[in-house]
Protein backbone atom coordinates (compact mmCIF):
# COMPACT_ATOMS: atom_id res chain seq x y z
CA UNK A 1 0.00 0.00 0.00
CA UNK A 2 1.29 3.22 -0.77
CA UNK A 3 1.68 5.29 2.21
CA UNK A 4 -0.36 8.54 2.38
CA UNK A 5 1.41 11.31 1.83
CA UNK A 6 -1.02 13.76 3.75
CA UNK A 7 -3.17 12.75 6.38
CA UNK A 8 -5.35 14.11 9.64
CA UNK A 9 -5.54 12.59 12.44
CA UNK A 10 -7.53 13.59 15.71
CA UNK A 11 -6.43 13.28 19.19
CA UNK A 12 -7.18 14.25 22.36
CA UNK A 13 -5.20 17.85 21.71
CA UNK A 14 -7.26 18.55 18.60
CA UNK A 15 -6.31 17.64 14.70
CA UNK A 16 -2.76 16.91 13.21
CA UNK A 17 -1.95 16.77 10.25
CA UNK A 18 1.00 14.59 8.92
CA UNK A 19 2.99 15.43 5.85
CA UNK A 20 4.97 13.04 4.38
CA UNK A 21 7.53 14.40 2.22
CA UNK A 22 9.50 11.28 1.46
CA UNK A 23 8.16 11.79 -2.12
CA UNK A 24 9.13 15.49 -2.63
CA UNK A 25 7.55 18.82 -0.94
CA UNK A 26 5.97 19.66 -4.02
CA UNK A 27 3.09 17.56 -4.82
CA UNK A 28 2.31 17.93 -1.09
CA UNK A 29 0.94 21.86 -1.53
CA UNK A 30 -1.30 20.43 -4.54
CA UNK A 31 -2.41 16.84 -2.41
CA UNK A 32 -3.09 19.47 0.01
CA UNK A 33 -5.52 21.14 -1.65
CA UNK A 34 -7.55 18.34 -3.33
CA UNK A 35 -7.87 17.34 0.32
CA UNK A 36 -9.31 20.38 1.72
CA UNK A 37 -11.36 20.56 -1.13
CA UNK A 38 -13.02 17.58 -0.79
CA UNK A 39 -13.93 17.55 2.24
CA UNK A 40 -16.06 21.00 1.90
CA UNK A 41 -15.68 23.07 5.18
CA UNK A 42 -15.51 20.38 7.31
CA UNK A 43 -12.16 21.51 8.45
CA UNK A 44 -12.61 24.98 8.87
CA UNK A 45 -12.99 26.83 12.43
CA UNK A 46 -10.26 23.46 13.48
CA UNK A 47 -7.14 23.97 15.62
CA UNK A 48 -4.07 21.70 13.58
CA UNK A 49 -0.44 20.88 14.57
CA UNK A 50 1.04 20.69 11.58
CA UNK A 51 3.91 17.75 11.77
CA UNK A 52 6.09 16.82 8.94
CA UNK A 53 7.73 14.01 8.15
CA UNK A 54 10.82 12.37 5.99
CA UNK A 55 12.71 14.78 4.17
CA UNK A 56 13.45 18.57 5.38
CA UNK A 57 10.76 20.89 4.52
CA UNK A 58 12.30 24.20 3.51
CA UNK A 59 10.34 26.77 5.29
CA UNK A 60 9.32 28.65 2.34
CA UNK A 61 7.03 25.24 2.04
CA UNK A 62 5.69 25.12 5.73
CA UNK A 63 4.94 28.83 5.19
CA UNK A 64 2.58 28.30 1.64
CA UNK A 65 1.34 24.75 3.74
CA UNK A 66 0.02 27.57 6.40
CA UNK A 67 -1.12 29.68 4.10
CA UNK A 68 -3.05 26.88 2.53
CA UNK A 69 -4.86 25.90 6.24
CA UNK A 70 -5.57 29.58 6.60
CA UNK A 71 -7.33 29.80 3.95
CA UNK A 72 -9.53 26.99 4.10
CA UNK A 73 -10.10 28.92 7.75
CA UNK A 74 -8.20 26.45 9.87
CA UNK A 75 -5.87 27.74 12.69
CA UNK A 76 -2.21 26.22 12.99
CA UNK A 77 -1.23 26.06 16.75
CA UNK A 78 2.16 24.72 16.60
CA UNK A 79 4.70 22.72 13.89
CA UNK A 80 6.74 19.80 14.20
CA UNK A 81 9.58 18.45 12.27
CA UNK A 82 9.89 14.66 12.61
CA UNK A 83 13.58 13.41 10.66
CA UNK A 84 13.39 10.36 8.08
CA UNK A 85 15.64 8.22 10.77
CA UNK A 86 13.48 7.86 13.49
CA UNK A 87 10.91 5.49 11.77
CA UNK A 88 7.56 6.30 10.42
CA UNK A 89 5.23 5.82 13.17
CA UNK A 90 5.33 7.67 16.10
CA UNK A 91 2.90 6.77 18.67
CA UNK A 92 0.80 9.96 20.31
CA UNK A 93 2.29 10.03 24.21
CA UNK A 94 -0.98 10.44 25.52
CA UNK A 95 -2.40 7.72 23.78
CA UNK A 96 -0.04 4.28 23.77
CA UNK A 97 -0.99 1.58 21.40
CA UNK A 98 -3.85 -0.64 23.23
CA UNK A 99 -2.52 -4.41 23.49
CA UNK A 100 -3.75 -6.74 20.98
CA UNK A 101 -6.68 -8.53 23.17
CA UNK A 102 -6.01 -12.40 23.82
CA UNK A 103 -8.54 -14.18 22.23
CA UNK A 104 -9.61 -18.26 22.74
CA UNK A 105 -12.56 -19.97 22.17
CA UNK A 106 -14.53 -16.92 20.28
CA UNK A 107 -14.62 -15.76 16.85
CA UNK A 108 -12.49 -13.20 17.04
CA UNK A 109 -15.17 -10.79 14.45
CA UNK A 110 -17.60 -10.66 17.17
CA UNK A 111 -15.13 -8.87 19.65
CA UNK A 112 -14.70 -4.96 18.91
CA UNK A 113 -12.37 -3.96 16.32
CA UNK A 114 -10.75 -0.92 17.86
CA UNK A 115 -10.84 1.11 21.26
CA UNK A 116 -14.28 2.98 20.10
CA UNK A 117 -16.07 2.32 23.80
CA UNK A 118 -16.08 5.59 26.38
CA UNK A 119 -16.75 4.76 29.52
CA UNK A 120 -18.55 7.69 31.87
CA UNK A 121 -17.81 6.50 35.46
CA UNK A 122 -20.62 8.40 37.26
CA UNK A 123 -24.35 9.31 37.52
CA UNK A 124 -25.67 11.51 34.46
CA UNK A 125 -27.96 14.09 35.87
CA UNK A 126 -30.84 16.17 34.35
CA UNK A 127 -29.52 18.10 31.71
CA UNK A 128 -26.55 16.63 31.30
CA UNK A 129 -25.80 14.89 27.99
CA UNK A 130 -23.18 12.16 26.28
CA UNK A 131 -23.00 11.61 22.53
CA UNK A 132 -20.09 9.23 21.41
CA UNK A 133 -19.16 8.23 18.18
CA UNK A 134 -19.54 4.85 19.37
CA UNK A 135 -20.49 2.49 22.40
CA UNK A 136 -21.13 4.66 25.45
CA UNK A 137 -20.85 2.52 29.02
CA UNK A 138 -22.23 4.04 31.68
CA UNK A 139 -21.53 2.77 35.26
CA UNK A 140 -24.18 5.18 37.15
CA UNK A 141 -27.43 5.96 36.40
CA UNK A 142 -28.95 8.11 33.59
CA UNK A 143 -31.16 10.28 35.35
CA UNK A 144 -34.54 11.76 33.62
CA UNK A 145 -33.59 14.82 31.96
CA UNK A 146 -30.51 13.17 30.91
CA UNK A 147 -29.15 11.83 27.58
CA UNK A 148 -26.83 9.52 26.78
CA UNK A 149 -27.11 9.28 22.51
CA UNK A 150 -24.54 6.61 20.92
CA UNK A 151 -23.96 5.32 16.95
CA UNK A 152 -23.20 1.89 18.54
CA UNK A 153 -24.62 0.44 21.88
CA UNK A 154 -25.27 2.00 25.21
CA UNK A 155 -24.69 0.07 28.57
CA UNK A 156 -25.85 1.18 31.68
CA UNK A 157 -24.69 -0.21 34.90
CA UNK A 158 -27.66 1.66 36.58
CA UNK A 159 -30.70 2.94 36.27
CA UNK A 160 -31.42 4.27 32.96
CA UNK A 161 -34.02 6.39 33.28
CA UNK A 162 -33.58 9.16 31.20
CA UNK A 163 -33.43 9.16 27.31
CA UNK A 164 -30.89 6.87 25.26
CA UNK A 165 -30.15 7.14 21.65
CA UNK A 166 -28.26 3.65 20.53
CA UNK A 167 -26.75 3.28 16.48
CA UNK A 168 -27.91 7.11 16.45
CA UNK A 169 -26.30 7.37 12.77
CA UNK A 170 -28.58 4.54 11.19
CA UNK A 171 -27.42 1.11 12.75
CA UNK A 172 -30.45 -1.05 13.35
CA UNK A 173 -28.73 -3.84 15.46
CA UNK A 174 -27.05 -1.42 18.18
CA UNK A 175 -28.87 -1.80 21.60
CA UNK A 176 -29.41 -0.36 25.12
CA UNK A 177 -29.11 -2.64 28.17
CA UNK A 178 -29.60 -1.47 31.16
CA UNK A 179 -29.85 -2.56 35.00
CA UNK A 180 -32.87 -1.18 35.36
CA UNK A 181 -34.29 -0.23 32.13
CA UNK A 182 -36.71 2.32 32.99
CA UNK A 183 -36.18 5.07 30.36
CA UNK A 184 -38.60 8.04 29.47
CA UNK A 185 -37.59 7.30 25.68
CA UNK A 186 -35.76 4.87 23.74
CA UNK A 187 -34.11 5.41 20.07
CA UNK A 188 -32.88 2.78 18.36
CA UNK A 189 -31.39 4.10 14.81
CA UNK A 190 -34.70 5.88 13.41
CA UNK A 191 -36.97 3.52 15.87
CA UNK A 192 -38.86 5.43 18.74
CA UNK A 193 -40.57 4.17 21.50
CA UNK A 194 -41.32 6.18 25.32
CA UNK A 195 -42.23 4.55 28.57
CA UNK A 196 -46.09 3.53 29.27
CA UNK A 197 -48.25 6.58 30.37
CA UNK A 198 -48.90 4.91 33.56
CA UNK A 199 -47.18 4.16 36.70
CA UNK A 200 -44.09 1.60 35.52
CA UNK A 201 -43.14 -0.95 37.38
CA UNK A 202 -39.81 -1.62 38.09
CA UNK A 203 -37.97 -4.27 36.15
CA UNK A 204 -37.24 -7.38 38.05
CA UNK A 205 -33.64 -7.56 36.54
CA UNK A 206 -31.19 -6.57 34.28
CA UNK A 207 -33.19 -5.77 30.53
CA UNK A 208 -32.16 -5.19 26.71
CA UNK A 209 -33.81 -3.41 24.29
CA UNK A 210 -33.32 -4.01 20.60
CA UNK A 211 -34.87 -3.80 17.17
CA UNK A 212 -36.55 -6.76 15.84
CA UNK A 213 -39.12 -6.83 13.01
CA UNK A 214 -38.86 -3.24 12.77
CA UNK A 215 -39.75 -2.60 16.47
CA UNK A 216 -38.08 -1.68 19.40
CA UNK A 217 -38.31 -4.86 21.85
CA UNK A 218 -37.75 -5.45 25.21
CA UNK A 219 -36.19 -8.37 26.71
CA UNK A 220 -34.31 -9.41 29.95
CA UNK A 221 -30.95 -9.50 29.66
CA UNK A 222 -29.63 -12.86 31.14
CA UNK A 223 -26.75 -14.94 30.49
CA UNK A 224 -28.03 -17.14 28.08
CA UNK A 225 -29.63 -14.36 25.77
CA UNK A 226 -26.40 -14.92 24.17
CA UNK A 227 -26.12 -11.02 23.25
CA UNK A 228 -22.29 -10.10 22.58
CA UNK A 229 -22.06 -6.19 22.77
CA UNK A 230 -19.86 -4.52 19.43
CA UNK A 231 -20.47 -7.28 17.64
CA UNK B 1 -11.14 30.35 62.96
CA UNK B 2 -12.65 31.15 59.75
CA UNK B 3 -16.56 29.52 59.61
CA UNK B 4 -18.65 27.70 57.25
CA UNK B 5 -19.90 29.27 53.95
CA UNK B 6 -23.44 27.35 53.17
CA UNK B 7 -25.43 28.03 50.14
CA UNK B 8 -29.01 26.67 49.98
CA UNK B 9 -30.43 26.26 46.61
CA UNK B 10 -32.77 24.51 44.40
CA UNK B 11 -33.02 25.06 40.94
CA UNK B 12 -37.05 25.74 41.01
CA UNK B 13 -38.89 28.70 42.72
CA UNK B 14 -41.58 27.81 45.64
CA UNK B 15 -39.99 24.77 47.14
CA UNK B 16 -39.14 26.79 50.63
CA UNK B 17 -35.47 27.78 50.47
CA UNK B 18 -35.62 31.19 51.97
CA UNK B 19 -38.05 29.42 55.24
CA UNK B 20 -34.99 26.62 55.19
CA UNK B 21 -32.45 29.46 55.54
CA UNK B 22 -34.38 31.44 58.38
CA UNK B 23 -35.21 28.02 60.57
CA UNK B 24 -31.66 26.46 60.25
CA UNK B 25 -29.95 29.75 60.66
CA UNK B 26 -32.72 30.92 63.50
CA UNK B 27 -32.10 26.77 65.36
CA UNK B 28 -28.17 27.38 65.02
CA UNK B 29 -27.96 30.43 66.33
CA UNK B 30 -30.36 29.16 69.26
CA UNK B 31 -27.94 26.77 69.74
CA UNK B 32 -25.09 29.35 70.59
CA UNK B 33 -22.86 29.54 66.97
CA UNK B 34 -22.69 33.12 65.47
CA UNK B 35 -24.81 33.29 62.26
CA UNK B 36 -24.97 35.14 59.18
CA UNK B 37 -27.48 34.87 56.62
CA UNK B 38 -26.96 36.21 53.05
CA UNK B 39 -30.00 37.17 51.29
CA UNK B 40 -28.81 36.69 47.51
CA UNK B 41 -32.06 37.07 45.96
CA UNK B 42 -31.13 40.67 44.65
CA UNK B 43 -34.75 42.42 43.03
CA UNK B 44 -37.01 39.69 44.87
CA UNK B 45 -36.17 40.46 48.83
CA UNK B 46 -37.57 37.93 50.94
CA UNK B 47 -35.78 36.84 54.11
CA UNK B 48 -35.94 40.16 55.75
CA UNK B 49 -39.78 39.46 55.92
CA UNK B 50 -39.86 35.43 56.99
CA UNK B 51 -37.64 37.05 59.45
CA UNK B 52 -39.74 40.06 60.33
CA UNK B 53 -36.71 42.56 60.06
CA UNK B 54 -38.17 44.33 57.15
CA UNK B 55 -38.43 47.69 58.78
CA UNK B 56 -34.90 47.92 59.72
CA UNK B 57 -33.22 47.73 56.33
CA UNK B 58 -31.08 50.56 55.38
CA UNK B 59 -28.20 49.24 53.47
CA UNK B 60 -28.23 46.15 51.52
CA UNK B 61 -25.93 43.59 49.58
CA UNK B 62 -25.21 45.64 46.79
CA UNK B 63 -24.74 48.90 49.32
CA UNK B 64 -21.68 46.89 50.42
CA UNK B 65 -20.13 45.24 47.46
CA UNK B 66 -20.29 48.55 45.73
CA UNK B 67 -18.52 50.14 48.75
CA UNK B 68 -21.04 52.61 49.60
CA UNK B 69 -21.44 50.91 53.34
CA UNK B 70 -19.38 48.88 55.56
CA UNK B 71 -20.70 45.41 55.98
CA UNK B 72 -20.64 46.05 59.61
CA UNK B 73 -23.21 48.49 58.89
CA UNK B 74 -25.49 46.47 56.85
CA UNK B 75 -25.71 43.65 58.62
CA UNK B 76 -28.95 43.47 60.86
CA UNK B 77 -29.22 41.81 63.98
CA UNK B 78 -32.45 39.82 64.75
CA UNK B 79 -34.12 41.07 67.61
CA UNK B 80 -34.46 37.71 69.57
CA UNK B 81 -31.11 36.18 68.34
CA UNK B 82 -28.55 37.94 69.34
CA UNK B 83 -26.01 35.73 67.15
CA UNK B 84 -28.67 35.82 64.27
CA UNK B 85 -27.52 38.83 61.67
CA UNK B 86 -29.10 39.56 57.84
CA UNK B 87 -27.72 40.82 55.03
CA UNK B 88 -30.55 42.28 53.00
CA UNK B 89 -31.15 41.97 49.71
CA UNK B 90 -31.18 44.86 47.56
CA UNK B 91 -34.79 45.39 46.06
CA UNK B 92 -34.14 48.07 42.93
CA UNK B 93 -31.58 46.53 41.48
CA UNK B 94 -31.13 42.71 39.64
CA UNK B 95 -28.82 39.95 39.65
CA UNK B 96 -26.22 41.60 37.31
CA UNK B 97 -25.68 44.01 39.97
CA UNK B 98 -23.21 41.62 41.70
CA UNK B 99 -20.16 39.43 40.47
CA UNK B 100 -19.01 35.99 41.61
CA UNK B 101 -15.88 37.40 42.20
CA UNK B 102 -17.47 40.14 44.73
CA UNK B 103 -19.64 37.06 46.44
CA UNK B 104 -16.23 35.19 47.21
CA UNK B 105 -15.34 38.21 49.09
CA UNK B 106 -18.12 38.97 50.62
CA UNK B 107 -18.08 35.53 52.04
CA UNK B 108 -14.92 35.97 53.01
CA UNK B 109 -14.98 38.28 54.87
CA UNK B 110 -18.43 37.44 56.94
CA UNK B 111 -16.85 34.28 57.69
CA UNK B 112 -14.05 35.86 59.23
CA UNK B 113 -16.44 37.20 61.89
CA UNK B 114 -19.22 34.25 62.15
CA UNK B 115 -19.61 30.62 62.50
CA UNK B 116 -21.92 29.80 59.56
CA UNK B 117 -22.57 31.79 56.81
CA UNK B 118 -25.81 30.82 55.11
CA UNK B 119 -26.37 32.44 52.01
CA UNK B 120 -30.49 32.15 50.01
CA UNK B 121 -29.74 31.54 46.47
CA UNK B 122 -32.19 32.23 43.90
CA UNK B 123 -34.76 30.58 41.79
CA UNK B 124 -32.85 29.49 38.56
CA UNK B 125 -29.51 28.33 37.21
CA UNK B 126 -28.40 32.01 35.91
CA UNK B 127 -26.52 34.54 36.85
CA UNK B 128 -27.78 34.72 40.86
CA UNK B 129 -27.55 30.85 41.24
CA UNK B 130 -23.26 31.91 40.02
CA UNK B 131 -23.00 34.26 42.65
CA UNK B 132 -24.96 32.55 45.25
CA UNK B 133 -22.54 29.84 44.93
CA UNK B 134 -19.34 31.57 44.21
CA UNK B 135 -18.19 31.50 47.99
CA UNK B 136 -19.63 28.12 49.46
CA UNK B 137 -18.34 25.43 51.27
CA UNK B 138 -20.91 23.07 51.18
CA UNK B 139 -24.54 22.80 50.08
CA UNK B 140 -28.41 22.41 51.17
CA UNK B 141 -30.39 21.35 48.20
CA UNK B 142 -34.10 22.00 49.51
CA UNK B 143 -36.83 19.86 47.28
CA UNK B 144 -40.19 18.83 47.39
CA UNK B 145 -41.64 15.39 47.24
CA UNK B 146 -43.11 16.59 43.40
CA UNK B 147 -41.24 15.29 40.31
CA UNK B 148 -40.87 18.94 39.10
CA UNK B 149 -38.79 19.71 42.48
CA UNK B 150 -36.73 16.64 42.55
CA UNK B 151 -35.71 17.22 38.61
CA UNK B 152 -34.79 20.54 39.43
CA UNK B 153 -33.20 19.70 42.57
CA UNK B 154 -30.99 16.78 39.97
CA UNK B 155 -30.10 19.19 37.86
CA UNK B 156 -28.70 21.54 40.19
CA UNK B 157 -26.69 18.60 42.12
CA UNK B 158 -25.10 17.98 38.39
CA UNK B 159 -24.08 21.76 38.95
CA UNK B 160 -22.57 21.97 42.24
CA UNK B 161 -20.79 18.77 41.26
CA UNK B 162 -19.65 20.51 37.98
CA UNK B 163 -18.23 23.71 40.44
CA UNK B 164 -16.64 21.01 42.65
CA UNK B 165 -18.71 21.00 45.74
CA UNK B 166 -18.89 17.74 46.93
CA UNK B 167 -20.52 18.70 50.64
CA UNK B 168 -23.84 18.91 49.31
CA UNK B 169 -26.91 17.51 52.00
CA UNK B 170 -30.98 16.94 50.64
CA UNK B 171 -33.41 18.78 52.82
CA UNK B 172 -37.04 17.02 51.72
CA UNK B 173 -39.47 19.81 52.38
CA UNK B 174 -43.23 19.62 52.49
CA UNK B 175 -43.63 15.91 53.36
CA UNK B 176 -47.19 14.94 53.90
CA UNK B 177 -47.60 11.76 55.55
CA UNK B 178 -51.16 10.67 55.00
CA UNK B 179 -50.03 10.98 51.23
CA UNK B 180 -47.18 8.78 51.23
CA UNK B 181 -48.65 6.14 53.34
CA UNK B 182 -51.51 5.89 50.53
CA UNK B 183 -49.01 6.06 47.53
CA UNK B 184 -49.92 8.92 46.46
CA UNK B 185 -46.99 10.92 47.25
CA UNK B 186 -43.52 10.15 46.47
CA UNK B 187 -41.81 9.04 49.47
CA UNK B 188 -38.05 9.65 51.07
CA UNK B 189 -36.97 6.64 49.77
CA UNK B 190 -37.74 7.38 45.87
CA UNK B 191 -36.11 10.80 46.72
CA UNK B 192 -32.83 9.78 47.71
CA UNK B 193 -33.22 7.00 45.06
CA UNK B 194 -33.02 9.13 42.14
CA UNK B 195 -30.84 11.81 43.76
CA UNK B 196 -28.35 10.02 45.26
CA UNK B 197 -27.48 12.44 47.87
CA UNK B 198 -26.68 12.58 51.30
CA UNK B 199 -30.25 13.21 53.33
CA UNK B 200 -29.78 16.31 55.97
CA UNK B 201 -33.63 16.18 56.99
CA UNK B 202 -37.42 16.13 55.94
CA UNK B 203 -39.68 18.74 57.10
CA UNK B 204 -43.57 17.93 57.63
CA UNK B 205 -45.85 19.71 55.96
CA UNK B 206 -47.25 22.25 58.57
CA UNK B 207 -49.62 24.85 59.20
CA UNK B 208 -47.41 26.51 61.99
CA UNK B 209 -45.04 27.19 58.98
CA UNK B 210 -46.93 29.81 57.18
CA UNK B 211 -48.25 31.19 60.35
CA UNK B 212 -44.82 32.12 61.58
CA UNK B 213 -43.63 33.13 58.58
CA UNK B 214 -46.07 35.71 58.58
CA UNK B 215 -45.93 36.90 61.92
CA UNK B 216 -41.83 36.83 60.72
CA UNK B 217 -41.09 34.49 63.75
CA UNK B 218 -39.16 31.48 62.79
CA UNK B 219 -40.90 28.40 63.36
CA UNK B 220 -37.81 26.54 64.78
CA UNK B 221 -38.01 28.20 67.80
CA UNK B 222 -41.29 27.03 68.49
CA UNK B 223 -40.91 24.07 70.95
CA UNK B 224 -44.57 22.68 69.58
CA UNK B 225 -44.34 22.79 65.89
CA UNK B 226 -42.79 19.49 64.02
CA UNK B 227 -41.37 21.43 61.19
CA UNK B 228 -39.81 23.62 63.96
CA UNK B 229 -38.44 20.61 65.41
CA UNK B 230 -37.28 18.85 61.86
CA UNK B 231 -35.34 22.50 61.14
CA UNK B 232 -33.79 22.32 64.65
CA UNK B 233 -32.93 18.39 63.44
CA UNK B 234 -31.38 19.99 60.56
CA UNK B 235 -29.43 22.83 61.67
CA UNK B 236 -27.80 20.42 64.52
CA UNK B 237 -26.62 17.94 61.91
CA UNK B 238 -25.26 20.95 60.19
CA UNK B 239 -23.11 21.56 63.13
CA UNK B 240 -21.99 18.35 62.82
CA UNK B 241 -24.21 16.15 65.06
CA UNK B 242 -25.33 12.57 63.95
CA UNK B 243 -29.16 12.69 65.01
CA UNK B 244 -31.48 10.11 63.31
CA UNK B 245 -33.38 10.53 60.75
CA UNK B 246 -37.10 10.88 62.90
CA UNK B 247 -39.74 8.67 60.55
CA UNK B 248 -42.20 10.22 58.29
CA UNK B 249 -45.07 8.92 59.50
CA UNK B 250 -46.01 10.62 62.26
CA UNK B 251 -48.87 11.84 62.65
CA UNK B 252 -50.39 8.40 62.21
CA UNK B 253 -52.68 8.70 65.11
CA UNK B 254 -52.38 7.08 68.87
CA UNK B 255 -53.93 3.75 68.18
CA UNK B 256 -51.81 2.48 65.17
CA UNK B 257 -48.89 3.81 67.21
CA UNK B 258 -49.83 1.41 70.03
CA UNK B 259 -50.75 -1.51 67.79
CA UNK B 260 -46.96 -0.79 66.11
CA UNK B 261 -45.23 -1.14 69.60
CA UNK B 262 -46.84 -4.29 70.04
CA UNK B 263 -46.05 -5.89 66.85
CA UNK B 264 -49.77 -6.11 65.46
CA UNK B 265 -49.36 -3.28 62.48
CA UNK B 266 -46.84 -3.05 60.18
CA UNK B 267 -45.89 1.13 59.73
Amino acid sequence: MKPQEIIFKGTRKGLRLVLNARQGVDSLKALLRQKLDNSGDFYAGAKVTVETRGAVVPPETVQEVLAILEDYGLSVSETEHEPAGRGRVRPEPSEPPAPAPVVSGIDPDLLPRRADTVMIRRTLRAGQSVTFDGNVLVMGDVNPGAEVSATGDIVVFGALRGVAHAGSLGNVNARVAALRLMPTQLRISDKITRAPDDEVQAPEGPEVALVREGSIIIEPWTSHSGMVFGA
Amino acid sequence: MSGTVIVVTSGKGGVGKTTVVANIGAAIASFGPKVALVDADIGLRNLDIVLGLENRIVYDLVNVVEGKCSLRKALIRHKKLENLSLLPASQSRDKSAVSPEQMRALAEELREEYDFVIVDCPAGIEQGFKNAIAGADRAVVVTTPEMSAARDADRIIGLLESEDIRDRGLVINRIRPDMVRRRDMMDVDDILELLGCDLLGVVPDDESVIVSTNRGEPVALDERSKAGRAFRDIASRLMGNDLPIAATTENEGLFNKLMRWVGLARG
